[in-house]
């Protein structure tokens, strides 16, 4: 097939996907990827905070820089490391850098995605943020990392899933249609949720555990031990006693809490996705994951549970086929936690 | 007066809110004018509950401020895009104060 990777945007995503269904494995994955393309440059329309000039880079080029905002709050503060620097005596620093790549890394070597925003924007973070920062955030534009008050929170760049976890909030932003996940109710859970999925993901692509493997835990070893072993679970939302006290998350849709938080009801959807990640078995990246990805684009900013377990099961289809087994894992998780 | 701060949102969320309070009785005189002044432009008594984005996006944080002057305290919860310019000036000063 040849390549038509730029004219073939003028073709809707729906056309692509549509042809993708009736397509061989190879030609569909590539009509995929254009459908991806397309929506994403729609998105991008109607996106808010997009990459300013300068941040983007060259096609596959990893381009990563690390500032120190001094325990400040205005951003990004003092450079410190660029991309062909070398490594820094602060361990935060590192870490930042360290974790943005191999988040850059799984997107580019398995979702064959071209950084943050699908073209090739730079990954700016700054650590050492405010003074007992108990938080880590992606600003529309970089990651932000604050070092924990050292009574609850222990610091946030030694956690490679929370930093994969910021990193797919940008990704979100620009490929659901529409400028990403409204970040309230059903929607807003779902922003959540997919950033722990790939934050999971990441991490268990870097430590190259199966699923069985895999502990599903996110944030484990941001807290101090006496608080908590981490912050959320996959495999067991709400289960205080692998992460910690204050965990009120559901797990399936009789615990979901009206109104509740995004932190909150994510918990259901993060195990629609575990559920499916397990029966499927293997590695997370090969099946489940990219299934999640290839979903983004069939969602839209107000999307609920159901939007998205309708979403997962036709990217199912359309990457294994109505009939396969990855498709019915993906519609029994969702049937599990009481959403389809 | 009293003044507090709880911003939530990021990785964390709940669990890590951010909270910071000051009393203006105990800070120099010129930045407790400044806060109050401020304070002042919010028209407390006539402020809405809510200054929320139509459409938020995983960087807006969710922050609600409470303005304590001794009779009934009144709140605001808001994101600082859909805030006031006089809300947005009180962030920025707020938050030169240490978190509690």
């Amino acid at each position: 097939m040849h390549d038509c990777s730029h004219t073939c945007f003028i073709i809707p995503a729906s056309v692509l996907r549509k042809l993708a269904e009736h397509a061989d494995a190879p030609e569909r994955k590539l009509l995929l990827d254009q459908a991806e393309r397309t929506a994403f440059i729609r998105g991008q329309r109607a996106a808010t905070g997009l990459a300013a000039p300068g941040l983007l880079v060259a096609a596959g080029e990893k381009r990563r820089t690390v500032y120190d905002a001094n325990h400040a709050t205005k951003l990004p503060g003092k450079l410190v490391r660029g991309e062909t620097d070398a490594a820094s005596r602060d361990a935060a620093v590192n870490q930042a850098f360290d974790g943005a790549g191999i988040t850059y890394d799984f997107y580019e070597q398995v979702l064959k995605r071209n950084s943050i925003d699908g073209a090739g924007m730079r990954i700016d973070s700054s650590v050492h943020y405010d003074k007992n920062y108990n938080n880590a955030f992606w600003n529309g534009r970089q990651m932000v990392y604050g070092d924990g008050d050292g009574k609850f929170f222990s610091g946030f760049t030694s956690a490679i899933d929370v930093i994969g976890h910021e990193l797919t909030h940008g990704v979100t932003q620009n490929i659901v249609p529409g400028g990403g996940l409204v970040y309230e109710g059903q929607s807003g859970a779902l922003n959540e949720s997919i950033s722990d999925v790939f934050g999971s993901i990441v991490k268990q692509w870097h430590l190259k555990q199966t699923v069985q493997q895999a502990d599903w835990l996110i944030g484990a070893g941001i807290m101090l031990p006496a608080v908590g072993k981490a912050l959320r679970s996959m495999a067991s939302p709400g289960d205080t006693a692998v992460t910690w006290s204050g965990d009120d998350q559901p797990g399936t849709m009789a615990g979901y809490v009206q109104d509740g938080d995004v932190h909150t009801n994510s918990g259901i959807p993060n195990h629609a996705f575990y559920l499916a990640a397990m029966k499927l078995g293997g590695n997370s990246w090969d099946q489940a994951g990219p299934i999640w990805y290839q979903a983004l684009s069939l969602l839209h900013a107000n999307a609920t549970f159901a939007d998205a377990a309708a979403a997962t099961v036709k990217a199912a289809a359309m990457l294994y086929g109505a009939a396969s087994t990855e498709a019915a894992a993906v519609q029994g998780a969702w049937q599990t936690v009481g959403v389809a | 007066m009293r003044l507090s701060l709880r911003c939530v949102g990021g990785f964390t969320g709940p669990a890590g809110a951010q909270t910071r309070s000051v009393d203006t009785a105990q800070l120099p005189g010129a930045e407790a004018q400044q806060l109050e002044a401020l304070v002042t432009q919010l028209d407390t008594p006539r402020m809405p509950a809510t200054l929320l984005k139509p459409r938020p996006q995983s960087s807006d944080f969710a922050y609600t401020l409470t303005v304590d002057d001794g009779a009934a305290p009144q709140s605001i919860k808001f994101h600082l895009d859909a805030g006031t310019p006089a809300l947005r000036e009180l962030v920025t000063c707020l938050e030169k104060y240490p978190l509690v």
